[in-house]
């Protein structure tokens, strides 16, 4: 057994990494854009200082029927052989995911390189977005992927992976919302260096304005961003920010980055977060609390009136309040609107899952399971489940544990 | 001699080493995710055949010795070729399954036939090492084996979600209790603790160390069951071909130590060999008593040919699958009824 370990087959030296793939659809097929890692230029690697942004990885985008014939493909012009053992991302287009998610929950299942931890992203176009996937303090490009999409302190994206999609789609326990990529469109700015070679400055982007402004409750003051809209100066033009909704493995809509946040508060996906709250004293100056979710929300289903009740427990650090409000108002009473502006949130976001796109994006049918004695009883009671005629109540329980080096009562 | 610590960690390895590869499948495309109640059902029932055995058998001879008693030297030879190959059966698919696995999941750029010489290899070296020596071996690596698995079900603990194993009956009452019946076959190696009594002290060692390996597999397989039911919800759990694997690719302890099951199926692989090599000793052995040969070491290379043969048979992985779900659906019978049936003629004829 131990000698078998050695090198039979391939030498890690004639591999190439693929790190993240693209599919968007063609008219004859699919494009698949296959980045793969430069390991020479990442951080370690022969050049030793390491490189950065597109350096450290390589694209080639391929036409092709299915995965393994672009993988094919991409080995006629990449020297090294292609594997998907260290992938970190696919990024589905809109319009390819919008057609149905089978064909790659099945390759996901099938294929024992590609790890069950792997995510899935969609975008507009998805070789575009892995075009502008340019790190700009991060060396190596996993680790880059596994910061943005792991980091559940990190970008507003529901925190699933290919395997919570894959399970949720087999067993029709819930439809899997999944992280949303895009890309800024930005006004280049450009120098001269010193000696009169064009240098990259940073970029203003364009698509900011187009983002929404939260008027009041649950992240007051900030917008509502899509993936793209985040940065107002960027160097690297891709983002994670909201999320895709879909209906039975199909793409359906999308969710901007107040609603992915509330999706991971309901999905337990949720750790911790500083977020901004209305004051009615001071409208144009929120509240910001660091929130921490510290146990999975509590789902009371009532099967008969088609009614749910979520129970949240919500802890908070007060880190900032205008003067006007503290003033006049307890940490009690913030407490209280605070779990009121939660509440609003979750049920809104609820009710727009629910009702407009018609999905089953908060799991029902898999909360239901507890409640029936046999597979044959909950699968015929699921075949007339209808998403829409579900309604929601929300109950967050906001305590604010903490309120800094400031003493505020 | 096989000593009664020796003597428990065989039957705990030879029950516990199927829920390691694709045994489990069949339990859980008939049960759903309540396959762990029905295994709770087959382990009691299981126990209870064991118990009627131990009961009936009073002698310290296998079934091969008493069949000679009764019967004479026609009946020892017919008596020692249906155990030779139910014994086989039970064990050759595993062959071709085990060395597919490794493929799949260990050594992806081997050839299979390197797998399968290796494995011969192995199996044959063990088996030359004799009976007590792999007894020995087990009672050595088995408690670690063991302890392994318990860390690998408590790293398993965070992808745990209750929602997956209900609805708490699965597909229903009648495939739980009746349908899935053939799940003893887990225990059919409890014919081959009957051929190891020649190799213990008395025949109370055969007795405690098989209830003891029945309640121990018996257990070994609810837990397995449990964490699968709670790790991939119904009827995701039914898609995958080998279960514990499937479990094995969830556990990550952070960035750097994740793709854990490599080790954890290193680990499974030495209780696999030793199971391998026991097997083939034990089918030689049984060759031997059955036509009253003087020594059965001359008869590894021959019976591992013929286990070989027979595992490379079904051409491909799928077509080893469906025979060894021919063969898991009646194993169980002859293997519990073998020892129940001679053991009520030699206790009737006083033998």
């Amino acid at each position: 057994m131990l000698m078998l370990t050695s090198c039979v087959g391939e030498e890690p030296d004639n591999i190439a990494y693929i790190t993240a793939l693209g599919i968007d659809k063609s008219e004859d097929g699919y494009i698949y854009t296959i980045q793969f890692a430069h390991p020479v230029q990442i951080s370690g690697g022969a050049s030793e200082s390491g490189g950065s942004g597109e350096d450290i990885v390589q694209i080639v985008a391929v036409e092709a029927p299915t995965l393994y014939s672009a993988i094919n493909n991409a080995d006629s012009i990449v020297s090294k052989e292609l594997t998907l053992s260290h992938a970190k991302l696919f990024v589905i287009s809109e319009e390819t995911a919008a057609e149905g998610m089978e064909d790659m929950n099945d390759v996901f299942s099938r294929n024992n390189d590609i790890r069950p931890d792997i995510y899935i992203a969609i975008a507009e176009d998805a070789g575009k977005y892995l075009e502008e996937v340019q790190p700009v303090i991060e060396l190596n490009p996993v680790k880059y992927y596994q910061l943005i999409y792991e980091d559940e302190n990190g970008p507003a994206i529901p925190e699933n992976t290919a395997l919570d999609f894959f399970s949720a789609s087999v067993s029709g326990s819930k439809d899997c919302l999944l992280p949303y990529a895009g890309v800024a469109e930005v006004k280049e700015e450009e120098k001269l260096g010193e000696k009169g070679e064009k240098e990259h400055k940073s970029s203003e982007n364009k698509s900011q304005e187009e983002a929404k402004l939260n008027e009041d409750g649950f992240e007051n003051g900030t917008k509502y961003y899509y993936a793209g809209q985040a940065g107002k100066k960027i160097s690297n033009k891709s983002e994670v920010l909201g999320a895709a909704i879909f209906k039975d493995n199909k793409y359906i809509g999308k969710l901007g980055s107040t609603d992915a946040e509330i999706y991971n508060i309901l999905e337990n996906k949720f750790k911790e977060m500083n977020v901004t709250f209305y004051s009615d004293a001071t409208p144009q100056t929120p509240i910001t609390i660091k929130i921490e979710e510290k146990n999975a929300p509590k789902y009371d289903i009532n099967k008969e009136e088609k009614h749910i009740d979520i129970y949240m427990k919500i802890e908070g650090e007060l880190l900032s309040a205008p003067s006007e409000y503290r003033k006049d108002h307890t940490i009690l009473e913030l407490n209280k609107s605070a779990s009121e502006m939660i509440n609003k949130a979750s049920e809104d976001l609820a009710g727009r899952l629910y009702r407009q796109y018609n999905t089953d994006a908060l799991g029902i049918k898999g909360k239901l399971r507890r409640q029936f004695i046999t597979n044959d009883a909950y699968y015929s009671y699921c075949s007339d489940f209808n998403p829409y005629e579900w309604s929601f109540s929300a109950y967050a329980d906001v305590n604010i544990k903490r309120t800094g080096m400031t003493y505020y009562y | 001699m096989l000593n009664r610590r020796q003597l428990t960690t065989i039957i705990i390895n030879a029950i516990t080493i199927k829920m390691l590869v694709t045994f489990p499948r069949n339990a859980i495309a008939l049960c759903g995710n309540a396959a762990w109640i029905s295994a709770i059902y087959c382990t009691l029932i299981a126990a209870g055949l064991f118990w009627l055995i131990s009961a009936i058998y009073t002698s310290d001879k296998s079934v091969i010795e008493i069949a000679e008693s009764i019967g004479g030297r026609w009946l020892q030879m017919i008596v020692g070729l249906v155990v030779f190959v139910v014994l086989a059966a039970n064990f050759f698919p595993f062959i071709n399954i085990f060395s597919e696995i490794i493929k799949l999941a260990l050594l992806q750029q081997t050839p299979i036939e390197i797998i399968v010489l290796l494995l011969i290899v192995a199996i044959v070296l063990g088996a030359y090492c004799g009976i007590e020596a792999i007894g020995r071996v087990h009672g050595l690596f088995i408690p670690i084996i063991g302890a392994v698995f318990v860390i690998f079900i408590l790293m398993l603990i965070p992808a745990f979600q209750i929602d997956n194993i209900m609805p708490v009956m699965g597909n229903g009452i009648y495939n739980l209790f009746v349908k899935n019946i053939s799940f003893l076959s887990l225990f059919a190696d409890l014919l081959m603790l009957n051929i190891l009594i020649p190799y213990t002290k008395n025949i109370g060692e055969y007795k405690k160390s098989g209830i003891k390996g029945v309640f121990i597999g018996g257990a070994y397989a609810i837990i397995i069951f449990a964490a699968y039911g709670l790790s991939y919800a119904y009827p995701v759990s039914e898609k995958f071909i080998v279960p514990v694997y499937q479990l094995e690719k969830l556990i990550r302890l952070s960035n750097f130590f994740s793709r854990l099951e490599a080790v954890f199926q290193f680990v499974w692989s030495i209780s696999i060999l030793l199971y391998a090599s026991l097997y083939a000793a034990v089918l030689a052995e049984v060759w031997r008593s059955s036509f009253r040969l003087k020594k059965s070491k001359p008869l590894i290379l021959p019976v591992t040919a013929i286990l070989v043969g027979a595992a490379l048979f079904p051409g491909s992985f799928s077509q080893t699958i469906i025979w060894e779900d021919i063969i898991n659906k009646w194993i169980y019978i002859p293997a519990f009824l073998i020892p129940i049936i001679l053991g009520i003629i030699g206790r009737i004829k006083r033998v």
